[in-house]
């Protein structure tokens, strides 16, 4: 986990630019409950991304699929979410949130441990993502207030 | 309890309930009883239980103290078990029984309680204090099913916990429900499941 990677000077307009496209509401309940797009493109920073955790896993990788995500009061995602890759992949996410909360933490499990990763305003997280690793993001509750966790989730293969 | 109420009518509503049959059924004990219970909880050990679906307290998987285990004999009494076999029509054998706390925050996201492997054929959910408590609604949702997979799921039914209140219903993969998150105040109830023999 990076953190302090995405400085709010950048986060604020990714936040104005993902509100301005807008999110579809998503709403399985055993599956999960968020605002979804897969529509926007940031060339730049999907460039950028590419070339830092290549650096970091030591290999070329390719763009995959991207989400744009946003939780609120009540939002959450669950281990039975569909997973946008089937095989092994990178996971990155980058979190353009304006705060910090102790809400929305990124729960990676293989059913028996597990491993969290928090909501940290900035940060970007990099997982090697194996078929047998499962996700889930935390129930939002109501100390969010109108508040929200923005997230890219971005696939490089 | 249960055993002197009208089980007939109380089959029927179970029956033409929806999105899945269940009952609620009011003014479960007598007050004193309902007051040695809530002291009961108060004195009884309770852990944080966090996981992908839920946050709440919870008891221990059996409860220790003596009030609530005779609560725990008298549910699980041939008399109850005669009663909640006529209301649901299932084939109940015994029950098991936890405590839980709801504080602000706390939380069950939907889920289906369908384990075969294990027979659970009847939740049960009884509200002993939910004084101030605002939310901690039960959701039950209305399920589309290809077989015994969820196909699509939409809200379909709040009951409001309310003190001296049980809810019962058919555990099945199509049972779909959630306790939604409690806003303010505490719900403290005592849940389990009517398992087969």
């Amino acid at each position: 986990m990076l953190p302090g990677l995405v400085g709010e000077d950048r986060a604020a307009p990714m936040r104005e630019g993902a509100d301005e496209v807008g999110f579809t509401p998503f709403y399985e309940p055993d599956r999960g409950r968020y605002g979804i797009n897969r529509d926007l493109v940031v060339p730049e920073l999907f460039d950028e991304l590419r070339a830092l955790v290549g650096s970091i896993v030591e290999r070329e990788l390719t763009l995959g699929p991207v989400q744009w995500l946003r939780f609120r009061h009540r939002d959450y995602s669950l281990t039975k979410t569909a997973r946008e890759v089937a095989g092994p992949h990178v996971e990155v996410t980058v979190d353009f949130s304006a705060r910090t909360t102790e809400q929305a933490e990124i729960v990676y499990t293989d059913g028996v441990e597990s491993w969290i990763v928090p909501q940290l305003a900035g940060s970007v997280a990099i997982v090697e993502r194996e078929p047998w690793l499962y996700r889930y993001e935390r129930y939002l509750d109501h100390r969010i207030g109108d508040g929200a966790v923005y997230r890219a989730r971005v696939v490089l293969l | 309890m249960i055993a002197d109420r009208d089980v007939d009518a109380l089959a029927a509503q179970y029956r033409a309930a929806t999105p899945f049959p269940h009952v609620v059924i009011d003014d479960v004990v007598a007050p004193d009883t309902l007051a040695a219970l809530c002291q009961a909880v108060a004195q009884e050990p309770h852990w944080p239980n966090r996981g992908e679906i839920y946050d709440f307290m919870g008891s221990a998987e059996t409860v220790s103290h003596p009030v609530l285990r005779a609560f725990h004999a008298t549910l699980g009494a041939p008399t109850t078990l005669d009663a909640v076999r006529a209301i649901t029509g299932q084939p109940v054998a015994r029950c098991d029984l936890r405590s839980y706390v709801y504080v602000a925050g706390s939380y069950l996201l939907p889920h289906a309680d369908s384990r075969a492997s294990i027979g659970r054929l009847v939740a049960y959910a009884y509200y002993l204090h939910t004084g101030g408590c605002e939310g901690g609604e039960l959701e039950l949702f209305d399920c589309t099913m290809d077989g015994d997979q969820l196909i699509a799921a939409k809200p379909a039914q709040r009951i409001v916990p309310r003190d001296n209140r049980i809810v019962m219903f058919d555990v099945s993969n199509a049972s779909l429900h959630q306790v939604c998150e409690v806003l303010a105040g505490a719900r403290v109830s005592l849940t389990g499941w009517f398992f087969g023999a």
